[in-house]
């Protein structure tokens, strides 16, 4: 997908908005609440004075006739800067849908889509827009930014990023400012576990981290008949399989992405499951509704199966 | 149409077979699919082996299957006749059945294998070097000269579609390991006529014997040329005999008197009115070593048989008889040789040949030329020696002429003779007929050999065998071209 087909998404999402899931730190005024208080104009409550507290917030008027302390409490709004990483390994380019007449995305093409959304989404709420990235061509990284045109940018850099290579998406998320929102969309099949701890790190420091999991249809539906599956980013994994094998395929997979869900849940972070038949524009929307969109099956996960993370 | 090596095709078509279960059952890699999340695959085998339900690639099979059929055919040498195939039984009759080609027609006139087959009598076997006595043939002897004569006949008769093996044999048929031996050679049906163990006829008596030299008379023997009266042949003659008569324990009053007559120079044809009495042994020994030239027995078709005088002079080192060799240096200049009937091998329906005339070797130079000979004649029987005896030569006494004197001093082998009817103990070995093809060889030229279909049969084979190659060419492209289809 490129920059020029995503109008239909953008109109689609337009006014929606995207709130924090928890208070944001000190910045710029913004959509989201923040951790700050006091210093706008909006009332909130009252509480008594506790030694300490700044004198210039007591209400002397209150004071005057009840001859009582109390502090004024506002609460403050901010902005918080939103950051993408996109895993742009060689399995995210799966299904190949160059010769696909049947509408069938690939799982790189659905998280380019995920990501233009969403930031367009936290862009129209004055949120600084930034990216990391990873491909065939190198790391990428675009500073986030709140000016005009951010999405557009976004949108032609992920255009130009080549699917394949084999870099580590984590090395660049750890440089992503602690402070910010950090929305990781990947299949979970490279370096998974750095990825996480990353991730647990972030949230124990009260950042907020998102995990959308991109899952393809087709490696949820095998194609019937005996065929001879091989790793595109391993060569040496190479597994026949048959109809039989099938129902041990999928046993193992479900198992697999509901120890992630479980994994990254249990480690503060947000975690949804986006599938290559579902739209983008509701894939967006689930998202920051804050559904969690649950999809994962519960099963449970006996071992993780030999990954590259 | 006929295949000079039928067993070609039969591997062709097995090949074509295999060809054919292969393309239906294969082994192979099955598609293979880029799938990111194959770690999540249960670990099997990489191969799998898997029956396509439905054939696909038909014209590939075909190919395949026409070129191996192509191929075979072309090797296995097809020939093609207009003419009706021909069964042919060839008649091996041992030394000592007595009768006539009529009788051998009338024996096999029941069995319905060869009812309608050509005869062909292998009478002349028993000129082979190797052929004793009626009494000490072995039933394997047959053999070598019956499968040279037949690979001669379907050589030269390309009608000949298969053939079967008639052995009359004189005593009763026992299968010893040289029978097995050759009988293994023969690629068909063999049939044995013989007569009952218990058969008197078949059973040689053994009795004592007494052997009595008489000369022939003056005026019989001696015209011609004139005898020593130390005649060395003689002499050897009378030595011989007294060491038989020894051997023979010829003293026992139970003795048989076998009185032999020893003509010096009388002609063959003269001679043999001189046998009348029953079991007569008259030995012809020319002075000169040339008996008659056998003009008598010559046909209007230029065969003949009998004694040929030699037109340029010769020698031998050797004059073998009853597997002893008296080594020496024989003239042979002027001597004449005896050969078996020029058509012994394809007596015609029409001829009727009678076997107790039939003569016998029994001695041979060492080149395989015959040296003396047996003739059954009347009652009793007429030896021809066509050697030069030399008058200072001790050689005839030496041992090494025993075996030579034995065979001449033996009696005549009439009494131990079978008539072709007293054969009824039939056994038959083997169930098919041997195929003409088994007797064949492989360099026949196809035009050469009374083969039909024109001058285009000799190219049928290389057609073919382009015709095989094109289509594994074709096949070749074919698979070709899917495989890039396929990358």
């Amino acid at each position: 997908m490129s920059s020029q087909n995503d109008g239909p998404l953008l109109d689609a999402l337009r006014g929606a908005r995207w709130p924090a899931r928890r208070t944001v730190g000190a910045a710029l005024p913004g959509a989201h609440r923040s951790q700050q208080r006091g210093t706008s104009g909006e009332f909130t409550e009252y509480r008594l004075y506790r030694q300490g507290d700044d004198p210039r917030q007591l209400d002397w008027k209150l004071l005057a006739r009840s001859d009582r302390a109390f502090v004024r409490l506002t609460d403050d709004h901010a902005v918080v800067s939103t950051w993408f990483a996109l895993d742009a390994s060689l399995s995210m380019a799966y299904p190949d849908t160059r010769s696909a007449v049947d509408g069938t995305v690939s799982k790189w093409a659905l998280a380019r889509s995920i990501a233009v959304g969403l930031a367009a989404v936290a862009h129209a709420s004055g949120d600084p827009v930034g990216l990391v990235t990873t491909g065939a061509n190198g790391p990428q990284r675009m500073t986030a930014r709140t000016r005009r045109g951010t999405v557009g940018e976004l949108a032609r850099l992920l255009d130009g990023v080549a699917v394949g290579g084999e870099h580590a998406l984590s090395p660049l998320v750890t440089a992503v400012p602690m402070r910010a929102r950090l929305v990781i969309l990947t299949d979970l099949l490279g370096d998974a576990d750095d990825l996480l701890r990353v991730a647990a790190q972030r949230s124990a420091a009260g950042a907020i981290v998102e995990c959308v999991h991109v899952v393809a249809r087709k490696e949820l539906e095998l194609p019937s008949g005996a065929l001879l599956a091989r790793d595109p980013e391993r060569a040496s994994v190479e597994r026949s399989m048959d109809r039989r094998l099938h129902a041990a395929y999928r046993q193992q997979f479900d198992a697999f992405r509901a120890e992630r869900a479980q994994q990254w849940r249990a480690s503060g972070a947000g975690y949804a499951e986006a599938r290559t038949d579902v739209s983008a524009t509701r894939l967006v929307r689930q998202i920051i509704a804050g559904s969690g969109l649950d999809v994962v099956p519960a099963v449970a996960a006996p071992t993780t199966p030999a990954g590259r993370g | 149409m006929t295949f000079a090596a039928p067993f070609v095709l039969g591997l062709a078509a097995l090949a074509a077979l295999v060809v054919v279960g292969l393309h239906l059952l294969s082994v192979r890699r099955p598609p293979e699919l880029l799938l990111p999340t194959a770690r999540f695959v249960p670990t099997s085998d990489v191969r799998a082996v898997s029956r396509t339900r439905t054939p696909r690639d038909l014209l590939l099979l075909l190919l395949r299957v026409a070129a191996l059929l192509a191929a075979g055919i072309a090797l296995a040498e097809p020939r093609y006749t207009t003419t009706r195939d021909e069964r042919v039984a060839m008649v091996a009759i041992e030394p000592g059945v007595v009768g006539d080609t009529a009788a051998v027609r009338r024996l096999l006139v029941a069995d319905l294998l060869v009812a309608d087959a050509r005869l062909v009598f292998v009478a002349d076997s028993l000129s082979a070097p190797t052929a004793t006595s009626a009494a000490s043939y072995k039933a394997a002897q047959v053999f070598p000269r019956v499968i040279q004569v037949a690979s001669r006949l379907v050589q030269a008769d390309p009608t000949i579609d298969s053939l079967a093996l008639i052995v009359l044999r004189a005593k009763p048929f026992t299968e010893d390991r040289a029978w097995w031996a050759w009988r293994a050679a023969w690629p068909g049906r063999v049939v044995v006529y013989s007569p009952r163990a218990d058969s008197a006829s078949a059973v040689t008596r053994r009795v004592a014997r007494r052997v009595v030299i008489v000369p022939a008379a003056r005026d019989e023997g001696r015209s011609a040329q004139s005898v020593p009266a130390d005649d060395v042949v003689e002499a050897s003659f009378r030595w011989h005999a007294a060491r038989v008569n020894n051997s023979e324990r010829a003293a026992s009053d139970r003795a048989i008197v076998d009185s032999i007559v020893l003509s010096r120079g009388r002609s063959p044809s003269v001679a043999l009115q001189t046998v009348s009495r029953p079991g007569r042994v008259h030995v012809s020994w020319p002075l000169n070593g040339v008996p008659d030239s056998g003009a008598a027995n010559a046909r209007s078709d230029g065969s003949w048989r009998g004694w040929q005088t030699a037109s340029e002079g010769d020698t031998a080192t050797a004059l073998v008889a009853g597997g002893m060799a008296m080594m020496g240096t024989w003239s042979v200049a002027q001597f004449g040789t005896w050969r078996p009937d020029a058509d012994a091998g394809t007596s015609p329906h029409s001829d009727t040949v009678s076997f107790s005339e039939r003569a016998q070797p029994l001695a041979w130079w060492s080149d395989g030329r015959v040296a003396a000979i047996e003739q059954v004649v009347n009652t009793g029987c007429e030896r021809t020696v066509a050697v030069v005896a030399a008058q200072a030569h001790d050689i005839l006494l030496s041992s090494s002429a025993n075996a030579f004197f034995d065979r001449l001093l033996a009696p005549c082998q009439r009494p131990s003779s079978v008539a072709i009817a007293a054969l009824d103990v039939r056994t038959v070995l083997g169930a098919a007929l041997a195929p003409a093809s088994a007797l064949r060889t492989q360099d026949r030229d196809l035009a050469s050999d009374g083969t039909t279909g024109g001058r285009w049969a000799r190219w049928i084979p290389a057609l073919l065998l382009a015709l095989s190659l094109v289509a594994l060419l074709v096949e070749w492209r074919t698979r070709r071209a899917d495989s890039e289809a396929l990358t």
